[in-house]
């Protein structure tokens, strides 16, 4: 889909949300659905280096590192299809392992990821996103917050240069901030 | 890195429960009037239905934000190992056995029936591996009769079907009561999303052997999720020449295994139940039996059924429970000149447990349990076909239970002290009390220290207590007399982080063993019996140090040195190496889809009953590719690859003083995803 359409797209959902049915509108939505809700977002709106999707493989890899209160909401997204790939819910035990992922999300809660998380990331074309506060904050693609109810996300474009990714510009459009 | 994957664990349990619109679920469950109105509008909000709305929407959306628990909590502070799914294929690992052999301080022997364990120098010839306890999910493996954890292909489940295996040194006694002795091996199972969809598995490999599996993983819009697993291997074996016998045993190394496992997970209820049956042949002539008697037969077999639920009752307390009903047969034939001997034995139990986790009072971290286990049956039997002559014919019940308080207190913020206490009570063998301690001092992410003080007592099984005859002829008597087994452990353990990536762990420790529960000859009448005999002291230290470069090639490497001597004549263990040496290294094959793992592992000189058998290195190669073409995986692997003779120490119940092992062995596998 060209951009263009993607902007108007993404127009018309913003002025349809008037018609929203109210159940959606007025109701409290649970944290760990939207933010799964929103790394789905991520995946769709990502395009990774050829190398990454060179397997041929079938699934796109949804991983978390840390502490995993998101669990069960990301689960509900398996078998969920981006970009012809359906999407899988991968546990890792060690940040060593994300290199095979498509996009890693680390739990704020998780404050002992070792230093040697992001070494192991440097190169790899992973689109990684956290909600933990500094250091992680800068150091990881995407960054997630509550702010007045809102969950809002920063993008630090280094570290997805550095992953060889390109975020579509509505993405960035819908950031708060791109550092 | 490994505390803090085994804080992670514990975390996923915690939070498993945890997701919002869950408890409103439970509820729905328990009071169907009071929240009938909700559930419509709840289920509307599920991530995979707010992942249907446009992002700009989601944007604008009201969050409730979850509850946090407070602070990141080792349920075992030891110097955990943990190797993951990827790990496992990486190093084409074939059963749990092969894991734990990759492992720091550990090794694994094989008498051509069973795998058995040694911990840090502990492998006693005659022991069923009952100083381990291995829980799968939380389920007990080790069953009411040997108490045995089963490692080898006769382990209740498919290695496809793991997610991970931890591995905790030292006695995790306190918190998990009998068994944990030496250790407790953590079987942690694949969710459902891990990898969704219909999967078949097809493997061939040397001395004609096969394996052949279909699973199924799917999730359900309501919120369920399923894992269905079933699979069939079979093995001809390679013929053995044993010089003890003059003779080959030709095609008696054969086995058979079938292993089902189901799962079903729904609003944190879990339930799972498996089977296994395995018949395996024995060319080695065990017990005195006919040597190359095709007859010779041991087939085991499990059944599990377990029912787990989950729900937090606070923001910071969270309430588990499980039932379960545990069956394990055990049918050996034996064949002697003129009869055939069989050897029978059935243990049934049931039982629960309920945990209470709690971090509401600041600082502490509170984790309380009772358990309870009835041994419904622990039958022993042996008898001559023909002429009839039973030998033995025990029926046992027993009961167990067990109390125990952990509390983690953060007594800075880099300095955390774990103690628990438990106390055991068995019905025949009396109550105990067993406390540990640790001390955690964590001044940055990846480096720690960590005193750790344990201790731990086992009580004798219904084997080591009734097993055997004064019928003529029986080799083996019962000790009805036996005494619990007690253990105290002392351990350091450091982890660093260097700056080139580098993460390192040293360990060392002390052990000391009293009334061991061990096997003898009794001198009076010749024949085995166990007694508590003697202690023991082990002294050892483990370095393990890893890398992973940004290129994806990954090293792991450890040295385990460990002297384990009986206090009674300061001479070595038998099966006990002194030196472990352990690698393992993988790299890409310049596609991101293939990969090469290369382990070699030395295990030092060991002294068996009679003499001593050689150290050896084993070397594993396996090239793995994941997606080689749409849905499939392969994997190649090359086992002993530089086609090393080595042999296990025997036990006395066999005329050799070791047991060759297998030569070089290919094994090609396949996946296919569909």
């Amino acid at each position: 889909m060209p951009p263009w359409l993607h902007t108007l797209f993404g127009g018309l959902a913003v002025l349809g949300l008037g018609w929203l049915p109210p159940a959606v509108q007025a109701q409290e939505v649970g944290e760990y659905e939207l933010k799964a809700a929103y790394l789905y977002n991520f995946a769709l709106f990502t395009t990774w280096p050829s190398e990454a999707m060179a397997d041929k493989g079938q699934f796109l890899y949804l991983c978390v590192l840390g502490t995993d209160p998101l669990g069960p909401a990301l689960d509900a997204l398996a078998g969920k299809r981006v970009q012809e790939r359906r999407i899988a819910v991968r546990r890792l035990a060690a940040p060593e392992e994300a290199p095979g992922c498509h996009v890693l999300y680390l739990h704020g809660g998780e404050r002992e990821a070792p230093p040697r998380f992001l070494d192991v990331l440097r190169q790899a074309p992973v689109l990684t996103v956290t909600d933990a506060p500094e250091p992680w904050r800068r150091e990881m693609a995407i960054h997630l917050a509550i702010e007045r109810g809102r969950l809002v996300f920063e993008v630090n474009l280094e570290p997805v240069q550095r992953a060889r990714l390109t975020l579509s510009s509505r993405l960035l459009q819908l950031a708060r901030k791109v550092h | 890195m490994v505390s803090w994957a085994e804080g992670m664990t514990m975390h996923r349990r915690l939070f498993l429960a945890c997701r919002r619109g869950l408890l409103p679920g439970i509820a729905a469950l328990l009071f169907p009037h009071a929240a009938a109105a909700d559930a419509e509008a709840m289920a509307a909000l599920t991530a995979d239905r707010l992942a249907e709305l446009p992002f700009e929407q989601l944007l604008t959306l009201q969050v409730s934000s979850a509850s946090h628990y407070p602070q990141k909590v080792s349920e075992a502070p030891s110097a955990a190992v943990v190797v993951t799914a990827e790990d496992i294929r990486t190093f084409g690992h074939r059963s749990l056995a092969d894991v734990l052999r990759s492992m720091p301080g550990l090794h694994v022997s094989h008498d051509r029936s069973w795998s058995y364990l040694g911990v840090r120098g502990f492998s006693r010839p005659g022991d069923y591996n009952t100083r381990v306890l291995l829980l799968v999910d939380g389920y007990r493996v080790n069953d009411n009769i040997y108490n045995q954890a089963y490692v080898g292909s006769e382990f209740l489940i498919d290695m496809e079907l793991i997610e991970r295996v931890e591995f905790i040194p030292g006695p995790g006694a306190s918190a998990y009561g009998d068994n944990a002795f030496f250790g407790v091996i953590n079987v942690i199972t694949q969710s459902a999303a891990a990898e969704p969809g219909v999967a078949v598995t097809a493997e061939a490999g040397s001395h004609d052997a096969y394996r052949g599996g279909l699973r199924y993983a799917g999730e359900f819009g309501n919120g369920a999720s399923v894992l269905l697993s079933a699979s069939h291997a079979q093995s001809h074996g390679r013929d053995w020449y044993y010089p003890e016998f003059g003779a080959r045993a030709r095609g008696l190394d054969h086995e058979r295994n079938l292993k089902l496992f189901a799962r079903l997970d729904y609003l944190g209820w879990t339930m799972q139940a498996g089977y296994m049956r395995r018949p395996k042949g024995n060319p080695t002539a065990p017990y005195g039996t006919l040597f190359g008697d095709d007859r010779m037969e041991t087939v085991d077999t499990h059944a599990f059924a377990t029912l787990g639920y989950r729900r937090h009752l606070s923001e910071h307390t969270e309430i588990s429970g499980s039932l379960y009903y545990g069956h394990y047969g055990y049918d050996g034939a034996y064949p002697y000149a003129g009869t055939l001997n069989v050897d029978r034995s059935r243990g049934r139990r049931a039982g629960g447990e309920l945990r209470l986790l709690s971090g509401a009072f600041a600082g502490h971290t509170l984790m309380a349990g009772i358990e309870y286990q009835r041994d419904l049956r622990q039958d022993q039997k042996n008898y001559d076909l023909s002429p009839h002559l039973v030998y033995l014919d025990e029926r046992q019940q027993d009961w167990k239970f067990g109390l125990y308080l952990q509390d983690e207190i953060l007594l800075r913020e880099d300095l955390r002290l774990n103690a628990g206490l438990r106390y055991d009570h068995a019905g025949r063998a009396g109550g105990d009390l067993h406390p540990r301690l640790a001390l955690i001092y964590h001044p940055h992410p990846g480096n720690s220290l960590k005193l750790i003080y344990g201790s731990a007592y086992r009580a004798p099984n219904a084997y080591e207590l009734y097993y055997g005859s004064d019928v003529t002829g029986a080799e083996q008597k019962g000790n009805p007399g036996l005494r619990p087994e007690t253990i105290r452990t002392y351990e350091a353990v450091l982890e660093r982080t260097f700056a080139a990536g580098w993460h390192g762990t040293v360990s060392l420790y002390h052990y000391r063993v009293a009334d061991l529960i061990t096997q003898i000859e009794d001198p009076l009448d010749g024949r085995l019996v166990f007694r508590n005999d003697g202690r023991i002291h082990a002294t050892g230290m483990e370095v393990a140090a890893e890398k992973r470069w940004s290129s994806g090639v990954r090293l792991k490497a450890s040295l385990g040195y460990q002297e384990a001597k009986d206090r009674a004549n300061h001479e070595f263990l038998v099966n006990s190496p002194r030196e472990l040496v352990k690698l393992a290294l993988s790299a890409p094959l310049g596609t991101p889809s293939w990969r090469a793992g290369l382990e070699a592992q030395y295990t030092g000189e060991r002294k068996t009953l009679a003499a001593s058998t050689g150290g050896y290195t084993l070397a594993n190669l396996v090239l793995s590719g994941r997606a080689v073409l749409p849905g499939l995986d392969l994997t190649l692997g090359i086992y002993n690859l530089l086609d090393r003779k080595y042999a296990d120490p025997a036990d006395r119940i066999n005329v050799q003083d070791t047991i060759r092992q297998d030569g070089r062995t290919l094994r090609l596998k396949m996946d296919y995803w569909f």
